[in-house]
């Protein structure tokens, strides 16, 4: 579905990824985990290019979606409308409940009057959140409480029928039980999805993915089967890491 | 010997009390002095009627309508340049020797006295393009004078958006103009809109550039044509207070009111308009 071969990149002067190679495979969901700094969310961030918005970023190598380079000639529109991704604040933009997630629709002319409600109530019904906010559709939806508001990015984002969910850290901001009902909601995603999740929290990883990999300075140690790696890790640095002796 | 703390705050209270109150006394002081003189003028016939004797008989309704054409024409003008600049320069390009270029050059544009302007104006738009004193020529220089307000105001609107929202609308497969007008602009709106009601009350209360360019005749009917000359507000209490006889003083005061009013009234009128737009998103 999607994979790096190789993958440098560079912020300015600092080495941030260091020949990263992976494989994501579909209908799965792969957690990147790693220290602070380590390279994860930029590693997140090539896969739809939102790196090109920083100033100074330079990448070297490829990565592969469905087989064509889209460091290459690629329209970056297409690839982010089927490569989204979902951010680490909850950010809803200050409209309302139903505008947010029409946004994105409006953007692609995928629907208009009827056709849109009908997705926009879609997309609320994929995330649960339909039966939250049916008759509150006209609120603001900085109204809603953040786990609401994260489940409403996470539609906004739906609504534009992707392939793949990036998700970078979307737990973070959230309470334990709202974090546990954002990753029952990932595991239903999966389904129809392929999800690459970014997380410093080694737990959620273990619950939720089914591949992870580990990342440490900017290169990618090890990669594999979620339960392997957390029960047999090969590297000593993950071993390390994920028994609490490192970061 | 040490001034006890509690002494010197008190002190710097009770002063910047006093410096606050002049400030505010002295604004409503001058308000309330040119409605007091003018408002006894201010009849429906006064609003109404056409002025007669140079002014010193009948209204001023054919000021106060050229004034409104002047003004109307110029943000008309001003806003679609300063805005598309300030969209340009926020989100269309990185810093650069050319933003800087720009922006000094919107700059040095506010600091040039307005009867420069005036001057320009009267020798590009009135005499080498032709216009003569018309409304076409003051609203075209009162543009340029409107454009740096605007494009400064409109910038700091546009840099105040979240730059979290520009990520998501990409995310979301957005192109940048798709961005910039569903998420960058609605967010700077109320901005925009200051900006823009701000360069409107200057360009009301602007003498000199206007004598130059849209001329001093006091029309005796309602100016029809952008070719009309007319006479704003400002400029018809500037010659009235300064060259009329001393019968027209009362018309003098009304006409100040009603410019002191119409200020008020787009001043405030745009505050609450600001407000309603923002507690709808808060």
């Amino acid at each position: 579905m999607l994979a790096s071969r190789d993958l440098q990149l560079w912020y300015g002067d600092f080495h941030a990824l260091k020949g990263v190679s992976m494989t994501i495979e579909p209908h799965s969901i792969t957690a990147i985990i790693g220290p602070s700094g380590c390279g994860k969310s930029t590693m997140l961030r090539c896969f739809n290019r939102m790196n090109d918005l920083v100033e100074g970023c330079r990448v070297e190598g490829e990565v592969l979606f469905e087989g064509r380079n889209i460091y290459g000639r690629y329209d970056l529109t297409e690839l982010r409308k089927r490569v989204g991704m979902v951010f680490q604040r909850p950010n809803p933009f200050p409209l309302s409940v139903f505008e947010n997630v029409a946004y994105g629709a409006r953007i692609h002319g995928l629907a208009g009057g009827e056709r849109l409600r009908e997705s926009v109530k879609k997309a609320l019904i994929a995330t649960q959140l339909w039966t939250d906010v049916a008759d509150r559709l006209s609120t603001p939806a900085l109204d809603l409480s953040a786990e609401q508001q994260q489940r409403l990015c996470i539609s906004r984002l739906l609504a534009v029928a992707p392939d793949v969910l990036l998700m970078d850290e979307p737990c973070s901001a959230l309470d334990p039980l709202a974090t546990q009902h954002i990753e029952e909601l990932m595991l239903e995603l999966k389904k129809d999805y392929t999800i690459v999740i970014v997380t410093h929290n080694m737990q959620q990883a273990a619950r939720v993915s089914d591949f992870t990999g580990f990342m440490l300075l900017g290169e990618l140690v090890e990669f594999g089967e979620t339960d392997t790696l957390f029960t047999a890790p090969r590297d000593r640095r993950t071993e390390d890491y994920i028994t609490g002796r490192y970061g | 010997m040490r001034i006890p703390p509690r002494a010197v705050h008190l002190t710097m209270l009770g002063f910047l009390w006093v410096v606050t109150l002049s400030a505010v006394a002295t604004l409503a002081g001058i308000v309330g002095w040119v409605l007091w003189r003018g408002l006894p003028s201010v009849t429906p016939r006064f609003l109404f009627s056409m002025p007669e004797a140079a002014g010193a008989e009948g209204g001023i309704a054919s000021v106060i309508l050229g004034t409104l054409f002047i003004i109307i024409s110029a943000v008309l003008v001003a806003t679609p340049l300063g805005v598309g600049t300030a969209i340009y320069l926020v989100e269309y390009t990185r810093e650069s020797w050319v933003t800087r270029v720009i922006r000094y050059g919107s700059d040095c544009l506010a600091g040039i006295p307005s009867i420069i302007f005036g001057l320009f104006g009267y020798v590009f738009f009135v005499l080498f393009l032709g216009f003569r004193w018309s409304i076409l020529s003051g609203a075209l220089t009162l543009a340029l004078m409107s454009l740096p307000t605007i494009i400064r105001t409109s910038e700091v609107a546009l840099r105040s958006v979240p730059q979290s929202f520009r990520e998501v609308s990409y995310a979301l497969g957005a192109t940048r103009w798709q961005m910039v007008l569903r998420v960058v602009i609605p967010g700077a709106l109320p901005g925009i809109v200051t900006g823009i009601v701000l360069a409107l009350g200057r360009s009301m209360s602007e003498t000199a550039a206007v004598i130059f360019t849209a001329g001093t005749v006091l029309p005796d009917r309602v100016p029809s044509s952008p070719g009309d000359s007319v006479r704003t507000l400002a400029v018809h209490f500037y010659i009235l207070a300064t060259e009329g006889a001393t019968d027209a003083q009362p018309r003098a005061f009304g006409t100040a009111a009603i410019l002191v009013l119409a200020i008020l009234v787009i001043n405030v009128s745009a505050y609450t308009l600001m407000h309603r737009f923002l507690a709808r998103y808060r």
